[in-house]
This record gives structure tokens, C-alpha cells and sequence, in this order.
């Protein structure tokens, strides 16, 4: 229960972060929180107190849910490509009007 | 016999394959990307010729469902995978016009995103879903900054924000699903939605449906629209009103009908419907940009097609998709014919346009769109309205429907405001367009004049839709 609770306070506070503040690189940080948030959420969902790696072979027959993992794995990757896109398209923009505030942003952008 | 698959593995493949052809043939990479199109347009009428006998169910890996993904197509799904590998097509014919630089990646992005769209449409695993979906946002991303000027990366930067919130709303609705039953097979939740703890169904459902309402351009979640269709080039807008938007209002429905199996009128979801439709329509009458106007336009059509889904009547539902076809056409060739236009003008605003579609090249075919738009009988777009309003007589919701007649009619306002400056008096010679640029427009304005005139087939598609609402595929 308090892995739910932490995971999606972790994603409230993300979203906090996107709505309150007003530069760019700050806005970014914010929707990686909630990217790891999310992909917390997940893991702690597949997890079995006291279990091992799933090895099938009789030896251990308490393990963690696998599935969550691989969907983690692929979660994590399209955050890290999305944020990687993210920062390029900051970086074009700043290039273009030399501050990372979206209020002086919104004023240049006609 | 043609699996499902195909429809993927094909752009996919030819995505990644560009950059090796471009080594050789920079310019070959255009043909290349139309023909691939061309192959997935012929693909996707075998597809739908076979689902309209039985649903189509592609177990990949050969694992045995719930084991495993699945794609899965409907009738419903068929029909979809045709607007958008039909509009695509179109679409990558007028790029032969326009010559983006670097033509490679702007080929490569576009496949991404015909492979993204078609993927949400005909796969049948939720988490598969979620992955087509960020393949085809991140292929948007892209292609919304695609122009490299400060409007592009601002409307981009919006994208990006509200999208990867959007997304991450999906995987939460995700895990609180696969959390209580441990499947993600779509199917398989639609057998044990009654499983699940109620309270935790409602926040599944919502965290999906807003997830899917940013795609969507729903009410609250769009103020990502009016920037990146500002930004972006001409083809890419396009591309956005008729495969990404199309293919998230499909996930869309699919969460309300065949997952969460609710039925009957959805009061929460007609009216959101409903103010994204005045909120859309509102705004458009006040802009003086065409391309602004366009975007907001296309805000007040997905309004009117959430609507008709939140309805829940069969009629309506049945609407909604009639107006998913006529809008993904009429809104494709607007968004085409207003590339020309700017070109031709040199300006983006309305007033400057002063009889630039005299030109009954480019005039014919943006009156056929702008009156199926508008829901004029012999045309596509008046069999969406018609059933739209007639689901919400059905369902006596006749104040929203009254709602919804009364918006329609600013659309009527400022189309008409459109055409009476770009029917005007020429007041001075405009380059006539060249045949890669008005032949796309004419084959949308064909096809919607031609559907609009024997709609029987679309009918006979759509006649499954009750099963559709009642958690069929």
C-alpha cells in the first residue's frame, strides 16, 4: 500500500511541478517525476514481498510478477526517447529566442 | 487470407529502410514512401474485405490469448485502418510538392506515424496500445517541428508537455487494470470487468479516457492544437487531422464499448463532447488566420464525433463514425488547399486571400469540403450530423441536441465568411497550382462526393455497430 501511495504522490508532484512552474527545463523535470511515478506504480504492482527472480525451477516458488518488468522496460524506454525529443526541441528553442521562460516565450512566438 | 500484421510490419519496415535508400537516391525516397503507402492503402481493403466476414484475430508468436499479444479487427477497425492508410496516401502524393528538407527524415517520421496510427487501431493488447500510441506521438513531435522556426518548437514544446502527460494518464489506467485482473488483453478485461473493485474501474477509466482525450483534442486537453497546427508544415497538419486524431477517438470508443462495456447514454462524455464542440467552433469564428481557424474548426468536428459516442444510442454511434470518415477527408484536403493558398498569397491571414480559389482547380474541391463540413445532404458529412442528432432524439437528449444545432451554425458563419473573400474578385494573378497539388484534393473531394451520393456501402459496414457498443470488437 505505501508503494501506491509513494508512487503516486511521486506522480502528484510531477504534475505540480508542470503546472506551477515557468521555465522549460523545470517543466521537463516534471514530467520525468511522473514518468518515474508511473513506471514505480508498475513495479510495485508485480511485487510479492519476500520473492525472488522468476526462475522456474522449483527451487524458489515465491517470485515477482515478471510481466510488470517488461512493461517497465519499455516504459522507460519511450520516457527516455520522449525526453530526449523534449530537451532537442528546448534546445531549438532557445536558439531561436534566447530564454527557456514560457511567458517571455509567449511574447516573442506571434 | 492476410494477417493484420502486414499493416504494421510494412511502414515499419520501409521507415528504417529510407536512410539506406537516401544514401544512393535522395529524392527517390519520396517515390518510395508513396509507393509503400500505395501498398498499405491495397492492404488495408484486403483487410477490411475480409473482416467484413468475420472479425480478423492475429495471435503474434503463436501464443495462445490471453497469453501474448493479439491484433484484432473489427468491422469497425477495418473501416478506420482504411480512412487513415486512404488519407495517408493522398496526403504523400502532395509531399512530392512540397520538398521538406531533409526529405528523409520527413519520410521516415511519416511512415512512423501511418505505422503508429494503424497499430492503435487494429491491436487488441492494452499495453500494445500504449506503445503504438508513443510511436505515433513521438513521430508527431517531430513532425511538429518540423519547420525549425520558434512557432514550430513552441507548439511542439505544448505537444510534447500535454502529450507525455497524456500517456503517462494511459499506463496509470494500465497498471490499476492490470493490477486487479493480470491480463492486458483487451477481450479478456471485457470478460472480467466485473472483477474489478468499482471505485478502482471508475479511475481506470478515467485516467484512460483523458489519456486518450489529448490525442483526441477533447475539451480541456486541447490547447495543444491551435500551436502545432499553426506550426507545423501544411502535409503534417493534414496527417494530424486524419490518422493520429482518428485513431485515438477509435481507442477511445474502444475503452468505453469493448473494455469498460458501459452502454447507454454517458452523460459525463456527451458533454464534454459538447463544449469541445463550442469551444471549438467559438474560437474559430474569432480567428483570422486560416490555418488557425482550420485547427479550431477541427476541434468543434472531434467534439461533435466524442459526442455522438458519449450519446451511446446505435444511431448516434454510427454517426460518430460517418463523421470520423467525412472529417478525416474534408479536413485532409482543407488543410492541403490552405498550403496552396498561403503559397499563392504569401500570407496567412483570411482577408488577404481575396478570390485565390477562383481557380475552380483548387475552388471545386474546397467548396465539396467546406459544405460536407458543414453537413449539406449530398455530400459525406451530412450522414454524421443527420445520425448524430438523430441517436440524441432516440436517447431524448434533446437539449444537448439543441446545443449542438445551435454551434453548428457559427460554422456555418465563418466558412461562409471564407468564401466569400476566396470566391471574391481576383485582385491580382495567383500561380496556378501544380498537378501533384490539386490531383490529392480532388480525390478526397471525389471520394466525399461519391459516398455522399451511395452511402450503402459505408452502411453496410457500419450496420454491426450495435454489436460494436454492446462489447463486441
Amino acid at each position: 500500500m505505501i508503494f501506491y501511495a509513494a508512487s503516486l504522490a511521486l506522480v502528484a508532484i510531477g504534475i505540480y511541478v508542470v503546472i506551477s512552474k515557468r521555465n522549460l527545463i523545470k517543466i521537463i523535470i516534471g514530467l520525468d517525476m511522473i514518468d518515474t511515478g508511473v513506471n514505480l506504480l508498475l513495479i510495485s504492482i508485480g511485487y510479492v514481498r519476500g520473492g525472488t527472480a522468476p526462475i522456474e525451477n522449483g527451487n524458489y516458488p515465491l517470485y515477482v510478477d515478471p510481466i510488470p518488468h517488461a512493461l517497465v522496460l519499455t516504459a522507460i524506454v519511450i520516457g527516455v526517447s520522449v525526453m530526449a525529443l523534449a530537451l532537442s526541441i528546448v534546445i531549438g528553442l532557445y536558439r531561436h529566442t534566447g530564454t527557456l521562460e514560457i511567458d517571455e516565450i509567449r511574447g516573442l512566438v506571434k | 487470407m492476410i494477417r493484420p500484421v502486414l499493416l504494421i510490419a510494412l511502414p515499419l519496415f520501409f521507415a528504417f529502410l529510407l536512410p539506406v535508400i537516401g544514401l544512393w537516391n535522395k529524392k527517390g525516397v519520396k517515390y518510395v514512401t508513396v509507393g509503400v503507402m500505395g501498398v498499405e492503402l491495397l492492404l488495408a481493403v484486403a483487410l477490411l474485405d475480409e473482416v467484413l466476414l468475420h472479425p480478423v484475430i492475429d495471435k503474434i508468436g503463436g501464443f495462445v490469448p490471453p497469453i501474448g499479444i493479439v491484433l484484432m479487427v473489427g468491422r469497425l477497425g477495418g473501416f478506420l485502418t482504411l480512412i487513415i492508410a486512404l488519407s495517408a496516401f493522398v496526403i504523400s502524393i502532395y509531399n512530392l510538392w512540397e520538398d521538406k528538407e531533409p526529405i528523409v527524415r520527413y519520410n521516415m517520421l511519416s511512415l512512423l506515424l501511418l505505422m503508429g496510427s494503424v497499430g492503435m487501431v487494429i491491436t487488441g493488447d492494452i499495453f500494445n496500445l500504449f506503445v503504438f500510441l508513443e510511436i505515433t506521438s513521438i513521430a508527431s513531435y517531430g513532425l511538429a517541428s518540423y519547420n525549425r522556426d520558434a512557432r514550430g518548437f513552441s507548439g511542439a514544446i505544448k505537444y510534447v508537455v500535454l502529450g507525455s502527460i497524456g500517456s503517462s494518464f494511459v499506463l496509470i489506467g494500465i497498471a490499476l487494470i492490470y493490477a486487479q485482473l493480470r491480463t492486458l488483453n483487451m477481450l479478456d478485461i471485457a470478460h472480467r470487468i466485473g472483477e474489478m473493485d468499482p471505485y478502482v474501474r471508475l479511475i481506470a477509466f478515467t485516467s484512460l479516457f483523458l489519456g486518450f482525450g489529448v490525442e483526441a483534442e477533447m475539451f480541456p486537453l486541447n490547447t495543444w492544437v491551435p500551436g502545432v497546427y499553426d506550426g507545423a508544415p501544411n502535409a503534417v497538419v493534414s496527417m494530424f487531422a486524419s490518422m493520429p486524431a482518428k485513431s485515438s477517438i477509435f481507442a477511445l470508443a474502444r475503452m468505453m464499448f469493448t473494455v469498460f462495456s458501459f452502454s447507454g447514454f454517458m452523460w459525463f462524455v456527451a458533454i464534454l463532447g459538447l463544449i469541445t464542440v463550442f469551444f471549438g467552433e467559438m474560437v474559430a469564428f474569432a480567428q483570422d488566420k486560416l490555418k488557425k481557424m482550420l485547427a479550431y474548426s477541427s476541434i468543434g468536428q472531434m467534439g461533435m464525433i466524442i459526442m455522438g459516442l458519449g450519446i451511446g444510442t446505435a444511431m448516434s454511434v454510427e454517426g460518430a463514425f460517418f463523421q470520423m470518415f467525412g472529417h478525416a477527408l474534408a479536413k485532409a484536403l482543407l488543410f492541403l488547399a490552405a498550403g496552396y493558398m498561403i503559397y499563392a498569397v504569401k500570407s496567412e491571414k483570411i482577408q488577404d486571400m481575396v478570390g485565390v480559389a477562383k481557380n475552380p482547380l483548387v475552388g471545386v474541391p474546397v467548396v465539396i469540403a467546406i459544405l460536407s463540413l458543414l453537413g449539406m445532404p449530398p455530400f459525406v458529412g451530412f450522414y454524421g450530423k443527420f445520425y448524430i442528432v438523430l441517436g440524441g432524439i432516440d436517447a431524448r437528449a434533446y437539449g444537448i441536441i439543441a446545443l449542438f444545432l445551435a454551434a453548428t451554425i457559427i460554422e456555418v458563419v465563418y466558412y461562409a465568411r471564407f468564401i466569400k473573400v476566396a470566391f471574391a474578385k481576383p485582385v491580382r494573378e495567383y500561380v496556378s497550382p501544380e498537378p501533384v497539388v490539386y490531383l490529392p484534393m480532388m480525390v478526397f473531394a471525389i471520394v466525399i462526393v461519391v459516398f455522399g451520393i451511395f452511402p450503402a456501402p459505408i452502411f453496410a459496414i457500419l450496420s454491426k455497430v450495435s454489436m460494436f457498443i454492446l462489447g463486441g470488437i
